[in-house]
């Protein structure tokens, strides 16, 4: 199922498109309102990456039109975070919002969130090359060694495991792990990996937390 | 179109008069008003006064011809003595006489006709006639006044009838004269008083002119011209000092501003300089795949870095203009800052410094959970940032007397006495060899925002080479009301 991208700046428009595809994702991309709207009411669209400054027809109109014909899901992207605006835009039935300058994988959590049907049940024992978590018991183990984790590393480890392959940015992960949820530019994050690889990844060969330069952490097994 | 100006014109319709136009619009009406209530008065009593002397002389004259009557002994005596009778009246054209003997014979008449004079009731021999028994009466032209009354003649005490009369012509031909003096006088003083009115409102309105000329010469670049008080009117003086106290405000409102705009841009400048160079030196020749990915992601973190800085900006500006809505809720402090020393462990362990977290059990606050989260932070993070190696950061939760103290206390240099007072202006840096290492100084600005914003106060105090505290203080929602 596609995902629309209504951008009418043509290097965000392109770099949404190429980004989304590359992660999985077939998207189109409309670089102004009407042409938006028509191909948000001629297709059907999983998902809709609106922005709200939008040359011929704004963001608002494009919504508001859609909203009298569809209930596609739409998460609007705006350069101005007034607390008006973001009330406007939930109020015209927008799913939800983010504000310029955003990061990539912040976009993408939105919308795989945004596309996540039903509440998904969470796996009580998770795999990743010979790393077992068992949720349920809270206890780590890698080959036969049991390592043992604070209750913040068996978050952090937990949130990368089951995101595994998506990458996380810092403040994703200082919200879901601390449920601190502003934007700090304080290395907490980056000392609380290096702990937790000191853990799980250190003392092995295959490294399983891996640093997305520029973007976060992810959890993988890179081959 | 139409409407609006059609509108526009309605409203300057309803313009109110300028106040110097009402002053002397009032003046005129109250000088006009003044001038005709005087000079009917004078002219009432003038008539009045001539009126008064005319019946005088008329009641005189009955008493002398009766005088005379009373001397001649018979009719052809008074025949005689006509002359006499004459002169009584003689020398006033407007004086009439006549005498009716007992038949009703004219016995003398000079003036108008007999057919003229009305029969009036008589004032009998034997009294004198008063002011009340004259009558008014109609000749021919005008108005005037007759009397008539009985004298005896001679000692015989025969009744002869005198009626005398006199028209008022001349009288009313000088009050006419004065009342055309009257109104011109009325009509010159009015214009005079309103000419000199409007002169003399706009003399003393000359200072509210004073005032808005200086008013006019105020610009976003002049802001620093004021008023001068001390020689206005004691009306204006309070309007000026309410103008001036807004000037002070506004001032300071675009020096701050300016001053924001000025630093902001100074900070951006080193990222965007680090980002341009970088790329430049990067893109002069051919790199190899890491080379470029090298300089990406080094790109992206400076990019955040500015993201967080309009970011942190922004917050200020709209914390300034209260434009931020307090999600506020009862809280525990002491939780929150049990969460945030979790946080911040595994960096203070990375820096060999030690972390505590203590307090009040009782220590509920009520604040917005993610700006306290963001004010301590701030402040837990500058001082583990500035904690040496083998020193303590102390995280406490204190319940006083009217409110929740939040103190966050660590040990090392200290900041001196000399930055303490600026500590937390927006882009102070004690350290200026600093700034370019770490973020913007915004941090501290941010906390002072967020406290000022539940109404809460900081304040910082530090014994160099020992300790720094800062203390939040959050008002127990009574006393801040209160």
């Amino acid at each position: 199922m596609p995902i629309l991208i209504v951008e009418d700046e043509p290097k965000a428009g392109d770099y949404l498109r190429k980004g989304l595809m590359e992660s999985g994702y077939v998207a189109d991309l409309a670089r102004n309102g009407p042409d938006g709207l028509n191909l948000a009411l001629e297709r059907d669209y999983e998902l809709i990456v609106l922005d709200v400054m939008l040359p011929q027809m704004d963001g608002w109109t494009v919504l508001q039109k859609l909203r009298e014909r569809k209930d596609t899901p739409v998460l609007f992207l705006t350069a101005r975070d007034d607390v008006i605006d973001r009330v406007k835009g939930l109020e015209l039935g927008a799913d939800d919002y983010l504000v310029k300058p955003f990061a990539f994988a912040e976009l993408l959590a939105r919308i795989k969130t945004l596309l996540r049907r039903g509440p998904v049940r969470e796996a009580e024992v998770i795999h990743l090359d010979d790393l077992e978590i068992d949720v349920l018991k809270r206890r780590v183990t890698r080959g036969a060694v049991r390592i043992d984790l604070t209750a913040k590393e068996f978050a952090l480890l937990h949130l990368l495991a089951k995101r595994q392959g998506e990458v996380l940015s810092r403040s994703q992960i200082a919200s879901q792990v601390w449920d601190m949820n502003f934007d700090s530019d304080t290395n907490v994050v980056d000392v609380a990996i290096r702990r937790l690889r000191a853990k799980i990844d250190d003392p092995y060969t295959v490294k399983l937390v891996h640093t997305v330069r520029g973007m976060g952490y992810l959890m993988e097994r890179r081959e | 179109m139409s409407t609006g100006a059609s509108s526009s014109a309605g409203a300057k319709a309803r313009q109110p008069l300028s106040i110097t136009a009402r002053l002397a619009l009032l003046f005129a009406v109250v000088a006009v008003l003044s001038f005709v209530a005087v000079g009917g008065y004078l002219y009432r009593t003038l008539q009045q006064q001539m009126a008064y002397r005319d019946d005088a002389e008329l009641l005189g004259r009955v008493t002398l011809i009766r005088h005379i009557l009373s001397e001649a002994s018979s009719l052809e005596d008074l025949e005689r003595k006509q002359h006499s009778l004459l002169d009584t009246v003689f020398g006033h054209d407007d004086f009439v006489l006549r005498l009716l003997g007992p038949d009703q014979r004219v016995l003398l008449q000079n003036g108008a006709s007999s057919a003229s004079i009305p029969a009036v009731p008589l004032v009998p021999a034997d009294r004198a006639p008063a002011l009340s028994d004259i009558r008014d009466w109609q000749p021919a032209v005008g108005n005037g006044r007759l009397v008539s009354a009985v004298g005896n003649l001679g000692d015989a005490g025969q009744p002869l009838q005198i009626t005398i009369a006199r028209e008022r012509s001349d009288r009313l031909k000088m009050l006419a004269v004065y009342a055309t003096h009257l109104l011109v006088g009325i009509g010159v003083g009015a214009a005079l008083a309103t000419t000199l009115g409007f002169i003399i409102v706009k003399q003393g309105m000359k200072p509210l002119r004073s005032v808005i000329g200086k008013a006019n010469d105020i610009s976003t670049n002049r802001l620093n011209s004021r008023l001068s008080v001390n020689d206005t009117p004691a009306e204006l003086r309070e309007l000026g000092s309410a103008f001036n106290a807004m000037l002070d405000r506004l001032e300071d409102g675009v020096q701050r501003l300016s001053g924001f705009a000025a630093d902001l841009a100074h900070d951006l400048r080193t990222p965007i300089n680090t980002l341009m160079v970088e790329t430049q030196v990067a893109l002069s020749r051919p790199r190899s795949v890491e080379e470029y990915q090298a300089l990406l992601a080094s790109n992206s973190e400076e990019y955040e870095r500015v993201a967080r800085m309009i970011e942190n900006t922004l917050f200020l500006a709209r914390a300034d203009s209260a434009q931020l809505g307090l999600q506020c809720e009862r809280l525990d402090t002491l939780a929150e800052l049990r969460r945030i020393g979790e946080y911040f462990e595994g960096l203070a362990e990375d820096g060999a410094v030690t972390l505590t977290v203590d307090g009040d059990s009782d220590s509920t606050i009520n604040a917005d959970p993610i700006l306290l989260q963001r004010a301590v932070s701030n402040l837990v993070s500058n001082a583990i940032h500035h904690t040496p190696a083998g020193g303590a950061v102390r995280l406490s939760a204190q319940r006083g007397e009217d409110g929740v103290d939040i103190i966050v206390c660590n040990t090392g240099a200290g900041i001196s006495a000399e930055h303490l007072p600026h500590i937390f202006d927006r882009y102070y840096r004690a350290d200026p060899a600093r700034s370019a290492s770490h973020s913007a100084g915004l941090g501290l600005s941010i906390v002072r925002a967020i406290m000022a914003l539940h109404g809460g106060t900081i304040d910082a105090d530090s014994t160099p080479g020992a300790t720094t505290t800062f203390r939040l203080r959050f008002k127990d929602a009574a006393a801040a009301q209160g």
